[in-house]
């Protein structure tokens, strides 16, 4: 049986009128990394301050390695949280920013100097051991929390939003150089986060968050392919919808009325009654430009009405020509030449088109 | 050619103005203690050290003196340490009427020391306590006190909470948050509170005069000497007592916003 890092259950807590969690029951495998993802107001930063010890929810429990944790101080836990402004001790040098967990645990000065060293070496900083934190740069110091963080061995480490300070490159570059420190340590690593692609390159298991609920739950591939919702998916990257009625659904085929007519598709495990409303969700890169293929179902012909570089493709804006106000966003290649004014026919493969409740 | 207008003269006559009416006096004074002659007035006849050594040589100045330092540094201390404890427990922690305590901690800035010397002299009486440099001490603390609270607490920021929580997240106890984090972070502020705190029981005199009796602080004594008339050993010993003040906010300058401009 492999144990749970972090087992929450039916969590509610809000500020005011606010609900900030609702409900929220969530288990986190060990040394998964797992992000908490949402916009802001979602509970992700509540959630994660339930977790640390910070917040003592006013419904639920929080079990940690199976032992209930609810309403234990965050000093007596077996968690450490990387703070979003980092937190560093600013009248101490680094080495001893480092080993203060492990002073505060009565650890003798050599044993928790040597672990500091160790520490700081794993995330490449053994030689500015002695620096004060104003000294060192923004990513520097991100890494001096990280490893102050982990230097006490907790069984969860907490990452609030860590590399919302850092600039565009050095957030990319921080983000794997994190999976690959929790790879080795082989911590349970929590990070919240509203970035998706952050999320995405980052976790082993995203948990998409709104308004105090959980939206979606999964690997990264699942929840961006598959979407359990429709707020899940329009967070996660781009998404076109369209509304329909299901006709009927055989062990085959799920017949769904649209606006573009009748679609047939081959038939999904969820079931559907026939009258029930949907949400058909289509990722910009699906959408196929040009005459259809055999397999593919025909959406139409809309106009190209706006078209975007965006650097490894084009993103174009079209409209429907038969439903008027439908607005659909598809990838065009790089070599494409999209024009606007242009009309094209627009098809989908049955596998790409995503199903939701409405 | 250089032409002055009669603007610029104006205003250098202002500033010259200003700077005299502030300094005039101590400069006056400070020159007479240096009188060879009886009177500490027009015509300085002569440059002599001999008030300042009637001043070394007069034990109950000596004594108030160092009445005075020790009071100014216990005082101070205490001032320090009770504003310290109050400005963390009101930034840090719920309390209720947060705004009202805030108020009530401050307040006594407001109220002139005279009040608060008669204040403190019938509830002295009231309880027993006889006249003494502790209850001058006391009234130190009153006035210092919510100074200290007032500087302390401005220095208390949101960062410096989240830093806080940091170290309780790593296992510190409270006293250990306090004493490892919260105190070496804000020390610019204790010792700047210190100091001036310092520089205010330091010449202090109508609290001192209230609540003291056969061992004074040296203002007190002062007072006492000028009761009989002014010689220039009052001017000598002025001048000590303002040199000190100048020292203390000298150190105060060099070693608190100096280092606190720094980091």
């Amino acid at each position: 049986m492999t144990q749970l890092a972090v087992d929450v259950r039916s969590l509610t807590h809000s500020y005011g009128d606010f609900k900030a969690l609702d409900n929220v029951s969530l288990a986190v495998p060990n040394g998964a990394y797992t992000v908490l993802l949402g916009p802001s107001g979602s509970g992700k930063t509540t959630l994660l301050s339930v977790l640390g010890g910070f917040l003592v929810p006013q419904q639920g429990e929080v079990l940690i390695e199976g032992r209930d944790m609810t309403s234990v101080v965050p000093a007596k836990r077996p968690t450490t949280t990387m703070f979003q402004d980092y937190a560093l001790f600013p009248h101490m040098s680094i080495a001893d920013n480092v080993a203060f967990g492990l002073r505060m645990r009565g650890v003798g000065k050599k044993e928790r100097l040597t672990k500091a060293m160790e520490m700081l070496s794993l995330v490449g900083l053994a030689d500015e051991k002695s620096k004060k934190p104003h000294q060192l740069s923004g990513g520097q110091r991100q890494r001096v929390a990280l490893a102050r963080a982990l230097a006490v061995d907790p069984v969860v480490l907490l990452l609030d939003e860590p590399l919302g300070a850092l600039d565009l490159k050095l957030r990319r570059q921080m983000q794997s150089e994190l999976k690959a420190i929790q790879r080795e340590v082989g911590t349970t690593f929590v990070h919240v986060t509203h970035d998706q692609e952050e999320a995405m390159a980052i976790g082993d298991e995203i948990v998409v968050m709104n308004k105090g609920r959980i939206e979606d739950l999964g690997p990264p591939e699942r929840v961006y392919l598959k979407p359990s919702s429709r707020f899940s998916a329009g967070f996660m990257g781009q998404s076109s919808f369209v509304s329909g009625t299901v006709v009927s659904q055989d062990p085959q085929t799920l017949q769904i009325d649209t606006v573009f007519g009748r679609l047939r598709v081959p038939t999904r495990e969820q079931i559907y009654s026939a009258g029930s409303a949907v949400v058909l969700s289509m990722r910009p890169e699906h959408l196929v430009l040009g005459t259809p293929s055999a397999i593919n179902l025909s959406l139409g012909t809309a106009t190209i009405r706006d078209v975007t570089f965006q650097g490894a493709h084009h993103l174009a804006k079209l409209q429907h020509l038969d439903a008027s106000g439908l607005e659909l966003t598809a990838q065009v290649p790089q070599s494409g030449h999209p024009q606007v004014g242009m009309e094209v026919q627009v098809s989908i493969h049955p596998d790409h088109l995503v199903i939701l409740k409405d | 050619m250089k032409r002055f207008s009669g603007r610029s003269i104006a205003s250098v006559l202002y500033a010259l103005a200003i700077y005299g009416f502030i300094f005039l006096p101590v400069v006056v004074l400070v020159l007479f203690s240096f009188q060879d002659g009886r009177f500490p007035i027009p015509p300085f006849k002569g440059f002599s050290l001999r008030w300042y050594e009637a001043v070394l040589a007069d034990r109950r100045l000596m004594e108030a003196l160092t009445n005075s330092l020790v009071v100014a540094i216990l005082s101070s201390a205490m001032s320090v340490l009770l504003g310290f404890l109050a400005a963390y427990g009101i930034a840090r922690f719920m309390l209720p009427a947060k705004g009202l305590q805030r108020g009530l901690l401050t307040a006594p800035l407001t109220v002139s020391y005279l009040i608060i010397g008669m204040g403190l002299l019938i509830t002295f009486n009231w309880l027993g306590i006889p006249k003494s440099l502790l209850a001058a001490g006391i009234g130190h603390v009153v006035i210092n006190m919510p100074l200290c609270f007032a500087i302390i607490y401005s220095q208390m920021g949101d960062h410096q909470a989240n830093i806080e929580r940091a170290a309780r997240d790593l296992g510190a106890r409270e006293w250990q948050v306090m004493t490892l984090i919260t105190a070496p972070m804000l020390w610019p502020a204790l010792f700047a509170s210190f100091f001036l705190s310092m520089t205010f029981s330091w010449d202090e005199f109508i609290i001192s005069f209230l609540l003291t009796r056969f061992d004074v602080t040296l203002p007190v004594e002062i007072w006492n000497l000028l009761r009989s008339g002014l010689n220039p050993k009052t001017n000598a010993v002025g001048s000590l007592v303002f040199g000190i003040s100048v020292v203390l906010l000298l150190v105060l300058e060099l070693v608190v916003f100096r280092k606190a401009k720094r980091s």
